[in-house]
């Protein structure tokens, strides 16, 4: 059976109503018992004395949904997960909001809890995508993930 | 006309390729391709990045067809 490849990828921040109608959406799947979410948020690094006012995010999406997907199975194999959702932006996104959105549902709260974490992990880890920050005065750097 | 391979660049790259897509001389495999990509831009000698020939990471020494697309791949910072 040919799986459909979900895009993760939004154009721009990730807004909190984005969120709060994905979480909405849940109540009608009683079988959940826990959900667990991470959020990343821009943030305004000091970087030799310059504020980063931006990151600018660029992606292979070809490839990162593909890779995406793999993760996907992976982590449902591993874990007994109800559902899980991912959004990560694309674009300039401004320090303060929200460029990563992971979202996992289960039954009992371990399972979604440990998927999230090791999600984020390999969302930050394997997909190609980049970013670029971008300074208050607009110079810029390519960000290096830790 | 020449042949060509196609060009994607991503990241840091592309502070030093100056554009995201453009057209390469045809090269028969990677191996050489990264020399005279070198000989182009020999501030990528600096970066660690990996290749990709029509969406497949490059592991050994690929042969390349002429029209073939290949990617520049710096380490990645998502999230």
């Amino acid at each position: 059976m040919e799986k459909k490849i979900k895009n993760i990828f939004t154009e721009g921040a990730i807004t909190p109503v984005f969120i709060s109608d994905s979480i909405s959406k849940h109540s009608t799947k009683k079988n959940i018992g826990a959900h667990s979410i991470f959020l990343g948020q821009v943030r305004n690094d000091l970087i030799d004395g310059k504020e980063v006012s931006a990151i600018e995010y660029t992606s292979y999406t070809d490839m990162a949904m593909e890779k995406m997907a793999i993760i996907r199975e992976e982590i449902f194999s591993k874990y007994s997960l109800t559902c899980m959702h991912i959004h990560h932006s694309l674009g300039k996104i401004n320090a303060g909001e929200i460029c990563l959105f992971v979202f996992t549902s289960s039954a009992h709260r371990k399972a979604a809890i440990d998927a999230c974490e090791e999600v984020v992990e390999r969302i930050k880890k394997e997909l190609p995508i980049w970013g670029k920050e971008i300074f208050v005065d607009n110079t810029h750097q390519w960000k290096v993930n830790s | 006309m020449n042949e060509t391979i196609k060009i994607l660049a991503f990241g840091k790259i592309t502070d030093i390729t100056g554009a995201v897509s453009f057209l390469f001389p045809h090269c028969p495999n990677t191996d050489i391709f990264k020399e005279k990509l070198f000989q182009k831009y020999p501030e990528l000698k600096t970066l660690s990045f990996a290749l990709a020939v029509n969406k497949q990471m490059v592991t050994s020494k690929t042969e390349i067809q002429p029209n073939d697309e290949i990617v520049l791949l710096p380490p990645s910072s998502g999230g």
